[in-house]
């Protein structure tokens, strides 16, 4: 099945419909996809920083992981179910979207790049995470995720304009 | 001066007039809005949930919030550049909308607490308990989310 064809039956679904009808389900699920994406964003910047040597360079890489990440992924929980509600109600039109596809792909991107760090420089981050100053691999990671979430953050602004102006 | 004609003469500013014609300019500064306010979110979230017992635990407070302070500073700079200026874009908008108002209150409110007891709470001498630390914590969550959400109101409820 094509993708627009599968948008157009999304938008038939009862629960399109229901979203579209209330302005309050509607302004509620983006107020919850801002916050969400805010947490998620916010949170690995803190990340991100550390490995560049801004913010928490004291502590050890580790132990800002995996203390951030829970609230990371909460996050992202949040980001994800009430995006893809949101995705629902208007799908044609955010088909349409080159801002949306601009996300999508920077979502995969950083995503991407954050499995990659964890797979390789961060499985040794026992010897260098002690250092305020990381490798050069880890604050290249750093840099990507910054620059991808930065770029999530402004296409998803960027879809109210395209869709809504 | 009322503060009608103050919100009229900034949407008359040269500024003004440029983020209303110009299509990429008020997603581009609202993007840049946003951005601070992750960076401050963020930084704060972290701080206030180590308050309330949940966030970063095996470091004390103090020595956290010591280094996030200057991120939280760049967050929070940012913001209120580019609030004002997206204010200019829509200012008399803005006057007529009662959750732009009360997102006002909630970031005074929010920002005094972080200067204030928020400060005190987390400063490196403190000596303050678990119990208050953690009253701290929630106040400044819920002020920032208030804010947050206010702001979010601010196009629900736009005319």
């Amino acid at each position: 099945m094509p993708l627009l064809t599968f948008c157009q039956w999304l938008e038939r679904t009862p629960l399109s419909f229901g979203i579209r009808q209330s302005s309050l389900i509607f302004s509620g699920l983006v107020a919850i996809h801002t916050l969400g994406i805010i947490l998620t964003a916010g949170t690995i910047w803190l990340v991100d920083l550390r490995l560049l040597g801004f913010g928490l360079r004291r502590e050890p890489v580790s132990d800002v992981l995996q203390q951030i990440l829970p609230w990371t992924w909460t996050g992202f929980v949040l980001m994800f179910s009430t995006g893809s509600l949101l995705f629902c109600a208007e799908a044609v039109m955010v088909y349409g979207s080159i801002a949306f596809r601009i996300k999508m792909l920077l979502i995969l991107l950083a995503g991407l790049n954050a499995l990659i760090f964890h797979k390789t420089v961060y499985r040794a981050a026992s010897t260098w995470g002690l250092s305020s100053v990381t490798p050069p691999r880890a604050r290249l990671a750093g840099l990507l995720s910054l620059t991808f979430w930065i770029g999530v953050v402004g296409a998803g602004r960027a879809i109210a304009y395209e869709v809504y102006r | 001066m009322s503060t009608f004609s103050l919100f009229q003469w900034l949407d008359h500013t040269p500024l003004g007039e440029a983020l209303r014609s110009n299509r990429v300019l008020f997603p581009l500064v609202s993007s840049i809005h946003l951005l601070g306010l992750a960076l401050l979110v963020g930084t704060i979230l972290v701080v206030d949930l180590g308050l309330v017992g949940a966030g970063m635990r095996r470091q004390p407070i103090s020595r956290v919030a010591g280094q996030l302070e200057p991120l939280t500073w760049t967050g929070l700079a940012v913001m209120l550049i580019t609030g004002p200026m997206l204010l200019t874009g829509e200012a008399i908008k803005m006057y007529c909308n009662w959750a732009f108002w009360i997102k006002l209150v909630f970031v005074a409110l929010a920002i005094a607490f972080y200067f204030t007891v928020h400060r005190k709470a987390t400063s490196a001498g403190s000596s303050i308990t678990p119990a208050r630390a953690k009253s701290v914590g929630i106040v400044s969550l819920t002020l920032w989310i208030c804010a947050g959400l206010a702001a979010k109101s601010i196009n629900a409820f736009t005319p």
